[in-house]
């Protein structure tokens, strides 16, 4: 069939208002039917807030124990017994050293007066013949040390020196934690997995719903010659508006959420003396989420589409 | 224009709809496809715009064989055909004028365009007053001439009818009739499957006659004979 420029609309122009009349058409449908839409987008909403409030956790969770890891610190104990002039040699060698910041020293005498005044013994402890206590030296990493494998690479390193008795990372719980975050995150990309199939499946339902009510409006449509793309296209676009209007509302639910628990979270992280404040989605994270919500909306339309217009052979 | 060749339509549950039908329609032509329901009067039909395929045989249209065209070509086909059926099929949501325009949609027509066509096609069928309405605010009648603008307006080189006076009175029926005798003098290939034989004898144009999906008769005398077949 030859194209007449004068009676046809060229290609291009033609594609987008197709395009055009598709989306206008997915977004009637959807406003006609206002409570079925709305039921639907709250069922996928409901389904995204989980992996979605999971996320917030693990995020948030990220940024506080970051705060952590600046406190962590090595204690170096030496052997009992070991000189102060040792020791002080010990001392001016890490200060020397980039891996480390800052070197505290706390005598024998002086960890004893700090244990005793803590337990409140002090006539007991003076009793005693010798003090039992080792010199301790507390060691702060420098920034770029402070990650856990690094921490027991320096811990090692200092186990080298002389009459060192032995070192503890005191970040045993911080790896704990560490761990405890690396399953929360494991489990929310499982859920998220999970979750994002539920909504190809609820999208994918509700598209066939959809399908059969315009039955005889897609028999019309075959009918007079119009191309199965041209009577998927405002299905297609129907689940794309699901998965976005199920995440944006997802998005409004978690938001919602995390701002009834900012004021726990608040005097939670003020108990620690931390300035912690509650993050959100970033720009490009909310967008992104948009753009998988929509991904997920348009695959569940896309199975269910093809599957289902193809079979109706008028 | 349409000719079909040794041809068999059985359906998946084994019924034999069609065994054997050769016929032929020239361009320009109007007929009538007649017998009993059941004698397979719209299957015939439905061969020919692509709704089912045949078993065996050719169906050729405009000298091409479509039994075997593949299914992303129907669309064009179907373009160039238009197809009338005993409910007209029109989309409630739409206005008459929407209904009417939406083959040159589809086939991309520019506006102006497809205002101007719609406009004529609701002239030819008397209902330009109503391009405003809803289809279930018209008659029966109405209805089936909003059924028959829709499959003119893209100026098709054949018409097929399924049964198109079906639900209606004999005056409205005669009209609807009349109408399409109008297309078919300005050059369109018309094909309308009816029992109403009182009606179509009236007319003088062949008459086809499917008896138990054989075709038993492609002349135009052939309406005394369908006599023994009436039980």
């Amino acid at each position: 069939m030859k194209r007449n420029q004068t009676l046809y609309q060229s290609k291009l122009s033609l594609l987008i208002e197709r395009h055009k009349k598709a989306i206008a058409l997915s977004l009637e449908r959807l406003k006609k039917h206002k409570a079925n839409t709305l039921l639907t987008c709250l069922v996928i909403a409901i389904t995204f807030a989980l992996p979605l409030m999971l996320s917030v956790i693990v995020k948030n969770a990220d940024l506080a124990t970051k705060g952590l890891t600046d406190s962590s610190k090595i204690s170096i104990y030496f052997k009992v017994g070991t000189s102060e002039q040792a020791i002080q040699n010990v001392i001016t060698q890490l200060s020397s050293q980039d891996s480390i910041i800052d070197v505290k020293y706390i005598s024998p005498q002086q960890g004893l007066n700090d244990f005793a005044k803590s337990v409140g013994f002090e006539h007991l402890l003076s009793g005693l013949d010798s003090n039992p206590l080792p010199a301790v030296l507390e060691v702060m990493p420098s920034l770029s040390y402070q990650s856990p494998e690094k921490m027991s690479v320096l811990a090692s390193q200092l186990k080298q020196y002389p009459n060192v008795a032995e070192v503890q990372l005191d970040m045993a719980w911080v790896k704990r934690l560490f761990a405890i975050i690396n399953l929360i995150k494991k489990v929310t990309l499982g859920i998220a997995l999970i979750l994002g199939f539920g909504i190809i499946v609820i999208v994918g339902n509700t598209i066939k719903f959809a399908i059969q009510k315009h039955a005889q409006e897609i028999m019309v449509f075959k009918l007079i010659g119009a191309s199965d793309a041209m009577i998927q296209r405002p299905f297609l676009y129907t689940g794309i508006f699901y998965g976005l209007f199920g995440v944006i509302l997802a998005l409004i639910i978690v938001a919602i959420f995390a701002l009834s628990l900012s004021s726990i979270i608040q005097r939670l992280a003020e108990s620690f003396s931390s300035s912690f404040h509650l993050h959100l989605f970033s720009f490009s994270g909310f967008i992104a989420i948009c753009l998988i919500g929509m991904f997920l909306g348009l695959s569940g339309a896309w199975f269910i589409v093809r599957q289902n217009i193809r079979k109706m052979s008028y | 224009m349409i000719e079909f060749e040794n041809v068999s339509k059985r359906y998946a549950n084994g019924y034999d709809a069609l065994k054997h039908v050769s016929f032929s329609i020239n361009k320009g032509e109007m007929a009538f496809l007649t017998g009993h329901s059941g004698a397979g009067k719209s299957t015939l039909l439905k061969l020919i715009a692509l709704i089912e395929r045949p078993s065996n045989g050719k169906v050729i249209l405009n000298g091409h064989n479509i039994a075997k065209l593949s299914s992303r070509r129907i669309p064009l086909v179907r373009r160039q055909m238009g197809l009338i059926f005993q409910t007209p099929y029109l989309l409630d949501d739409y206005t008459v004028y929407e209904n009417v325009a939406l083959p040159l949609v589809i086939a991309g027509y520019r506006h102006q365009e497809i205002g101007r066509r719609v406009r004529a096609a609701l002239a030819k069928v008397n209902l330009l007053s109503k391009e405003k309405c809803y289809p279930p605010a018209l008659s029966g009648g109405e209805q089936q001439r909003v059924g028959i603008a829709r499959a003119v307006v893209n100026k098709p080189a054949i018409l097929l009818a399924d049964e198109p006076t079906g639900n209606l009175d004999p005056d409205l029926s005669a009209e609807i009739m009349e109408l399409f005798e109008q297309f078919n003098q300005v050059g369109v290939s018309v094909l309308i499957a009816s029992h109403d034989l009182a009606l179509i004898t009236k007319l003088n144009h062949r008459i086809l006659t499917l008896h138990k999906g054989c075709m038993v008769s492609t002349g135009v005398k052939v309406f005394e004979k369908q006599d023994e077949f009436a039980e």
